[in-house]
């Protein structure tokens, strides 16, 4: 019932006359740690040492120690990039979880046709993104594509969605938001669903209006299922690449440049895996760094406040 | 008991594994008169090209070849890849001049396999490009020419009473009496390698060049802004070049030709063929050639797609018997007859050249003149990273992010850094 | 039940029988409105994969195609040779869901009912496995495949895909496993059951719905991939779908009709997924989630 509430860490469990021994634990996590860390440990700490060695395809890849980072940090691309990815990163995750909620507080009621709805929204999260970048990026196309004809189509001027730096932007994150809105309602629908009924009655016996019912009673009551999805978008946006170098590859310009596609370009184009890697670096950094942020923030001032 | 289960999970687990060590000898199991290549392919008629061009050579040698075929754009990131794990799963490399400097230690050199006069038969400006400035080396052998011409809808021309423009300023003034309906009288791609392409081109035609004789970056020169100033004014300011053309990149300049909105572009001799076929070209019999346009100079690229022998590779001795036939005059012939690549030897192109008639005679005239005044820029130390800065300068001329001047000087700063970096002045 | 969760814009006393007002029409506004914004850009899609090659390029834009034809389709098969890719991203899948499954079950059961030391350094890695970048790896793995003699098989693909897609899996089962009432496991334990057949007979069958929704989950995302599949493959051996799907675009043309035929052709495994399976769809894309 109260499942949002319901908050364990695993493992720490009564005690038990089993033989839940952590030899035994192991014994059965071994095969999927092993391969997790042949496939993924292991590249992972290869590129992460890498990052400090110049890396390309001269030969000799001496030890630079952090000249990759500090050669970025201050580079201009990498800071066009920066800018992109904070953007693209806020405004995104802002939309969808806006959106997200207000959709799911509007639709979470006995609609006909519902089941059809809900149908319909699980599609665009489960889509290939590649299919989405080339679909988007037709769509956007000044000359054939359906957005600007039916722009037209009711005299308004044509919208330079890709071909305009600021726009290239607003398209990419418009693409994004096609495809993750609807999971994010997916999310708060089945946290509304969950809700503890008792407060809400008591605040509408109250006579409060439906405004303050979702402000002073939903939203602090669905803050956990708020902070997840918050965490799983500042994760995948800051990996986000297939759509937008199907859109725009990063261009014009680098106007769409983020992190990953930056770091794609240097290693693919610029044949400077040194440089990439260290990108990459930065922007799991980055996102470490904001979800330290999302948790710590409200733990520190929850620390506070008890003092 | 427990543990003989679990040991039984972990076997059931590593299957895979297993199942991939003994696919692995299977993979990489090879005879010795068999060689592998990962091949260029582009459009419908590739594939069969190498089939024949690798049963011939197998007819005649005795050596089988394996062969993958990749589009250019993901065939370069793969050899990037394949050259950084160090891999010998290929033999032979289809490669070009765009991206060669990057691979002069990964290549085997193939001077010792061709003599001078051998050497002698391809186009020298093919041959220059494909060797390392510091040590002569040859990393690629040339196997075909790549130039551009003007190619134009030569009913429409007809129609409004046109002559194919000449000059940078005929070919604004042809583009405006031709924009208008949704029609535009000009393409050009403004995005990556292609947009880099074309600001070369425009470049050496408004005289200037990549760098001076120091090898310091020049093409924030006069002419470079010039020119840059002249490419973003065609689609910013004349508007004779559909706006999204600063996202398009080879093949949307194409498909804009080739579908009947766009009048002109600048192409390269691959698109002869397709705009000659009903399949890939709602054009057909509709269009003519014309000399690409001039400025000060009537200069534009002249590029090869080459062939390169992977260093790693164990069998360099079959391997160089294949490059060499893939270069050689039958190969050249039959790849000009079925997608009218130009030949990269002199005396083949002659060839066909004097055999050819009408249209296509005239335009590989068109094409051999380009070629002999044609360039490619540099291959110095670090280029490759300069080109990933350029494209990004360049787009954000052309997307009116930032000046011409400012971009190219800011470029040319970042790039002489790189280069000095990349030991390019050592 | 679920009126008293009724949220939002209804300002009506509560245990009436609802009665048709503007809050419910702004209802189904909005919900129209979503599905619209939904739905819209598959339908272009559709639409240019029944256009001719003529008409996807026609100025001013058709937006409803002069004549259907199914010519995109048939180029898909005939030209492009689009079933092998098809089988090649089933196999892939298919062998990626099994296989994670086999190897996520015991160590979600392990992480959830084991004491172990360091389960907490686990968790902190799962999370930052599912924050890597795949670009970072991109270039390690190519060398690590090339090592094992696996490069261009759809092995490398199921190996890296199983890795990949494992901390995800894990983290959902934790949580249906935590559901399970301990006393079954128990029970079964005392009648002489060891570990694994506890796991096998007693928790795999209690928690189906999960393997169930991880399952869907794993094979979409699978099926979806582009990046490994680009690194990890360069022949017809081994390429997947959305790899043929970047090979619509050659030098010489983009072929946007075609594409898209392909493009709808990938769709369908979602949309008979959604159809079929949406509650385990639902459930593996929110259990985690709403479970914190």
């Amino acid at each position: 019932m109260s499942a949002v509430a319901q908050h364990q860490a695993p493992g720490r469990r009564r005690r038990s006359p089993l033989p839940y021994t952590w030899q035994r634990g192991y014994l059965l996590a071994s095969p999927a740690l092993l391969v997790m860390l042949a496939i993924l440990v292991y590249p992972l700490g290869y590129s992460f040492i890498m990052s400090f060695f110049r890396w390309d395809l001269s030969g000799s890849a001496p030890f630079i120690g952090t000249g990759n980072y500090s050669d970025e940090l201050f580079g201009r691309q990498f800071n066009q990039a920066l800018r992109n990815q904070t953007i693209f990163s806020v405004v995104s995750i802002t939309i969808e979880v806006v959106a997200g909620m207000a959709i799911a507080v509007l639709v979470n009621g006995k609609l006909r046709g519902m089941r059809l709805a809900r149908t319909l929204l699980l599609v665009p999260p489960m889509i290939a993104p590649a299919v989405v970048g080339l679909n988007f990026r037709w769509l956007f196309n000044t000359q054939y594509g359906l957005v600007d004809a039916l722009l037209r189509m009711f005299n308004l001027p044509d919208i330079p969605w890709l071909n305009h730096p600021a726009w290239a932007l607003v398209s990419v994150i418009v693409a994004d938001v096609w495809q993750n809105t609807p999971l994010m309602v997916l999310l708060f629908l089945a946290g509304l669903q969950s809700l503890p009924q008792e407060p809400l009655e008591a605040a509408t016996v109250d006579g409060a209006t439906p405004w303050q019912r979702f402000w002073h009673i939903v939203l602090p009551l669905m803050r956990p299922v708020i902070m997840i999805a918050l965490m799983l978008r500042i994760i995948d946006t800051f990996r986000t690449f297939d759509v937008v170098w199907l859109m725009t590859q990063g261009g014009p310009g680098g106007a769409t440049n983020l992190l990953t596609v930056y770091s794609y370009l240097l290693a693919f184009q610029a044949v400077d895996f040194g440089h990439a890697a260290a990108v990459s670096y930065i922007a799991l950094g980055m996102s470490l760094f904001v979800l330290g942020l999302l948790y710590g923030v409200p733990w520190l001032i929850a620390k506070r406040r008890a003092i | 008991m427990s543990g003989n289960l679990s040991r039984r999970k972990f076997l059931a687990a590593s299957a895979a594994v297993t199942a991939g060590s003994i696919a692995a000898p299977w993979i990489a199991r090879a005879q010795t008169n068999e060689i592998t290549a990962l091949l260029i392919t582009g459009g419908p008629l590739y594939p069969k090209y190498w089939e024949k061009i690798v049963q011939d050579f197998t007819a005649k040698t005795g050596i089988k070849v394996r062969y993958d075929l990749l589009e250019f754009t993901p065939l370069t990131a793969k050899v990037v890849t394949l050259s950084a794990a160090r891999s010998s799963q290929y033999d032979v490399y289809s490669t070009h001049t765009a991206q060669i400097d990057s691979y002069f230690n990964h290549f085997a050199p193939l001077n010792s396999y061709f003599s001078d006069s051998e050497l002698a038969e391809f186009y020298p400006v093919a041959v220059k490009y494909l060797r390392d400035p510091k040590t002569g080396n040859l990393a690629a052998i040339p196997r075909n020419m790549d130039a551009r011409v003007q190619y134009y809808r030569s009913d429409i021309y007809q129609e409004k009473g046109l002559k194919p423009a000449e000059t940078w300023e005929e070919l604004v003034d042809v583009g405006l009496k031709l924009t208008g309906n949704g029609h535009y009288g000009l393409v050009v791609p403004g995005q990556g390698d292609p947009a880099q392409r074309t600001f070369s081109d425009l470049l050496w035609q408004a005289g200037g060049d990549w760098v001076d004789q120091a090898n310091k970056p020049a093409f924030n020169s006069e002419a470079g802004i010039r020119a840059l100033t002249f490419y973003r004014d065609l689609i910013q300011k004349h508007k004779i070049v559909p706006s999204d053309a600063v996202g398009y990149q080879w093949n949307e300049n194409s498909t804009e030709f080739s579908s009947g909105t766009v009048y002109a572009n600048f192409d390269w001799p691959g698109a002869f063929a397709t705009l000659s076929n009903p399949e890939t070209s709602r054009i057909v019999g509709k269009w003519s050639t014309a000399p690409y346009v001039r400025d000060k100079a009537a200069i534009s690229c002249a590029i090869s797609h080459a062939m390169a022998l992977n260093g790693q590779s164990g069998r360099k001795e079959a391997a160089v018997e294949f490059i060499k036939y893939t270069v050689g005059a039958d190969a050249q012939r039959l790849q000009f007859e079925q997608f009218t690549n130009f030949p990269s030897s002199q005396a083949i192109a002659k060839e066909v050249i004097a055999a050819a008639k009408g249209p296509q005679a005239t335009w590989l005239r068109q094409l051999e003149t380009t070629i002999a005044n044609g360039k490619e820029w540099p291959k110095l130390a670090g280029f490759s990273k300069v080109c990933t800065l350029m494209f990004s300068a360049i787009e954000q001329a052309l997307s009116d992010q930032v000046s011409p001047a400012d971009s190219l000087n800011q470029a040319a700063t970042e790039a002489e850094e790189i280069m000095r970096r990349a030991g390019a002045y050592d | 039940m679920t009126e008293a969760v009724i949220v939002g814009a209804r300002s009506m006393p509560k245990r009436r029988r609802r009665r048709f007002t503007a809050g419910i029409a702004g209802q189904y506004l909005a919900l129209a409105l979503t599905v619209a914004l939904t739905v819209f850009p598959l339908v272009w899609l559709f639409l240019t994969s029944i256009r001719s090659s003529a008409d996807i390029f026609s100025v001013p834009v058709h937006i409803i195609p002069e004549t259907a034809t199914l010519t995109q389709y048939v180029s898909v098969f005939a030209q492009y040779d689009t079933m092998g890719y098809v089988w090649n991203t089933v196999i892939v899948s298919v062998a990626t869901v099994v296989l994670v499954h086999l190897l996520a079950i015991p160590c979600a059961y392990a992480l959830s009912r084991f004491r172990m030391p360091g389960a907490m350094l686990i968790f902190g890695l799962l999370l930052i496995m599912r924050m890597i970048p795949v670009i970072a790896l991109a270039i390690p793995l190519f060398a690590v495949f090339a090592a094992l003699g696996l490069l261009d098989t759809v092995w490398a693909l199921i190996l890296s895909h199983t890795a990949a897609k494992l901390p995800v899996a894990i983290w959902l089962l934790l949580g249906f496993i935590q559901d399970v009432p301990k006393e079954i496991e128990e029970a079964a334990q005392s009648d002489g059951a060891g570990t694994v057949r506890t796991l096998v007979q007693i928790v795999a069958p209690l928690i189906a719905p999960g393997i169930g929704a991880s399952a869907v989950i794993t094979f979409l995302f699978t099926w979806n991939d582009l990046l490994l599949a680009l690194t990890l493959t360069s022949s017809k051996a081994a390429q997947t779908l959305p790899v043929g799907l970047t090979n619509f675009v050659s030098q010489f043309g983009i072929d946007w009709g075609a594409m898209s035929a392909a493009g709808v052709l990938m769709v369908i495994p979602t949309l008979v997924f959604v159809w079929f399976a949406q509650g385990l769809l639902v459930k593996g894309l929110t259990t985690g989630a709403v479970r914190g």
